[in-house]
């Protein structure tokens, strides 16, 4: 683990409904590269708009991110910053039905300018990474919930990201297949050195990460 | 996998909707495929009549709505001909006829000497009596009327002396007496509708030889200021010009428009739906870093291979729908069904910009989606 931080948060507020509802109270944070680090907590306590405020889905009312020692409101307006710095995984998947395992991976590549080959190599290596590679050409929509989501996992993968965004991704799995996402995600930690930040209610999480805090009501415990 | 790849699997999963949108734009396509190409044909035999005569002008009534209500004096062509670079001038009178119960045919007026019979193929021989006839082929199979045979026009019998063929399929169709027994049954004597003049056009004024415009010019100018009462029009003036024809196309332009605008709507609420439907995948393209661009290009290519897919659709119905049309008795003789690859090739073009314009709006809508507000949305 790299102890110099890779994401730093400081101070950071986010009210939403024209300023009634706080959503995130002074929140301080900072995250290690290599780290996983996961945010506990109930429904509702903020730890969802933690995470998309540092992936810049989302903008704090107030204070401020670093991203490498960078202000992340410099860093994120970059053309392919997200594309090349972040991967994101939901619990929800958010798969092209319509496209196979394979596909999938492809989709943030396509925004790349590599070579169709070097695509293709990178997008199988990927779901090599997370064990599918007996599935590539399959439809997602024929895959096991679990399989959906290790498909998700190697699209997030498959830019080589510093960072990983996980908001509950293990939200829809039976207990068997959370705990082999979070195995994954330990090993991909463990052999790629890549960040990762997860949020989750899973209790069953604390035990694979490296550290974890809890949110409660926006702050942090 | 490239975008058009993607926006290709896309429309296939929802097979479906796509299958609909593509029946509906393929439809609207056909009304326009078979309309503008009714009409096309009805115009190319017109100039193909006037080719197969070889008429490089025609003298008409001016101020007619269309030729067949045309009506000029024949001893015009006595003073036309006067003109040193007319090599020819054939008067013709024109009117339609009821043969049975749903068969119209063309009936012809020509002069027994006439140089238009020079110009058909003829088995037999021409009129040479007021109760002889000259009977296209299309008459005389549809009729299944043979030399010999006699044949009624508007209550007067003639006999077929002769069967022709010509270039014109429109001529074909058509039955040719003399013109002093026309004008009898129109009872309109010493009347034509039209004179067909054919030009000298290597003729030489003041030692030097005239072009075809020149020549086509100076004989336009000569015959009106001679005769103020008519007009003198080239073939393909004639064909634009033409009131009827230009009022079917009008028409058919009309309905296609309106045809146009349905197809366009059933793209936008077939996108607009798939783009609802796709907010939060949309949602994780703009969260993973794709460009808005890509997505407005995404959305685009959807509508568009809607579109051309309409319009490939769209010709194999026209013209299915041209083939039924043209098995009407009332259609079967105006000609035979072009498969024009210019006007085929205008149709996948009208079909892309359909597809284009309709997918605007889509478009538009899925590059304003927020990625927060997306992965949200389900």
């Amino acid at each position: 683990m790299n102890k110099e931080p890779l994401v730093e948060v400081i101070n950071l507020s986010r009210y939403y409904k024209d300023g009634n509802v706080l959503a995130l109270d002074r929140v301080n944070l900072k995250v290690s590269g290599g780290e996983f680090l996961t945010i506990k907590g109930s429904s509702g306590s903020g730890k969802s708009t933690l995470l998309h405020i540092i992936g810049g889905l989302d903008l704090a009312t107030s204070g401020e991110i670093y991203f490498q020692g960078q202000p992340a409101g410099n860093v994120y307006r970059q053309q392919g910053f997200r594309l090349n710095h972040l991967g994101f995984i939901f619990q929800a998947f958010y798969l092209w039905p319509a496209l196979n395992v394979l596909e999938n991976v492809l989709l943030p590549l396509m925004e790349s300018s590599l070579s169709r080959q070097l695509k293709l190599q990178k997008a199988q290596s990927a779901v090599d990474l997370v064990g599918m590679s007996d599935k590539l050409n399959t439809p997602v929509n024929h895959l096991s919930i679990g399989q959906r989501q290790r498909v998700a996992i190697a699209r997030a993968l498959v830019m080589d990201p510093k960072l990983i965004l996980a908001d509950e991704p293990t939200g829809n799995l039976d207990s068997k297949n959370t705990e082999n996402i979070l195995t994954l995600f330990r090993d991909l930690k463990k052999h790629k050195n890549v960040t990762i930040v997860m949020v989750t209610h899973e209790e069953k999480a604390l035990t694979f990460c490296d550290r974890w805090i809890q949110l409660s009501d926006g702050r942090i415990q | 996998m490239n975008l058009l790849g993607l926006a290709f699997k896309n429309l296939c999963h929802r097979k479906i909707r796509t299958g609909l949108t593509i029946l509906g734009v393929g439809t609207s396509i056909a009304v326009f495929v078979s309309l503008v190409g009714l009409v096309g044909i009805f115009t190319d035999q017109f100039r193909q009549m006037y080719k197969s005569r070889q008429t490089d002008l025609i003298v008409r009534e001016k101020g007619n709505f269309d030729f067949l209500s045309s009506g000029i004096d024949e001893a015009y062509a006595d003073k036309i001909i006067k003109i040193p670079e007319i090599v020819s001038i054939s008067k013709i009178l024109i009117d339609f006829s009821l043969f049975g119960t749903k068969n119209y045919f063309l009936v012809l007026g020509w002069d027994q000497n006439s140089s238009l019979f020079s110009k058909l193929k003829i088995q037999g021989r021409r009129p040479e009596n007021e109760d002889e006839a000259l009977v296209g082929l299309t008459i005389s199979r549809k009729l299944n009327k043979k030399i010999g045979d006699s044949i009624e026009v508007k209550g007067s019998r003639f006999t077929i002396v002769g069967i022709f063929e010509s270039k014109s399929m429109f001529e074909e169709g058509s039955l040719v007496i003399l013109l002093e027994k026309l004008q009898k049954i129109k009872k309109v004597p010493g009347k034509v509708t039209l004179l067909n003049l054919v030009v000298n056009k290597d003729g030489f004024y003041g030692g030097k030889p005239l072009r075809e415009k020149e020549a086509e010019n100076r004989i336009r100018s000569l015959i009106t200021q001679m005769l103020p009462d008519i007009e003198v029009r080239n073939v393909d003036e004639m064909v634009s010009a033409d009131n009827t024809v230009n009022l079917f196309l009008n028409f058919a332009w009309a309905i296609s428009v309106i045809a146009f605008i349905t197809a366009i709507l059933g793209i936008i609420n077939s996108m607009v739906t798939s783009v609802l439907e796709q907010t939060s995948k949309i949602g994780i393209l703009l969260a993973i870093g794709w460009r808005k661009s890509r997505i407005l290009s995404l959305v685009l290519y959807e509508s568009i291979l809607l579109g051309v897919s309409g319009g490939i659709f769209g010709l194999i119905l026209g013209y299915g729908i041209m083939n039924v049309l043209m098995c009407l008795p009332q259609l079967q003789n105006i000609g035979r069904i072009d498969y024009n690859l210019i006007f085929m090739a205008k149709v996948i073009i009208i079909s892309l910009a359909v597809g284009f314009l309709s997918g605007i709006y889509p478009a538009v809508r899925a590059i304003l989606i927020k990625p927060i507000e997306a992965l949200r949305y389900e």
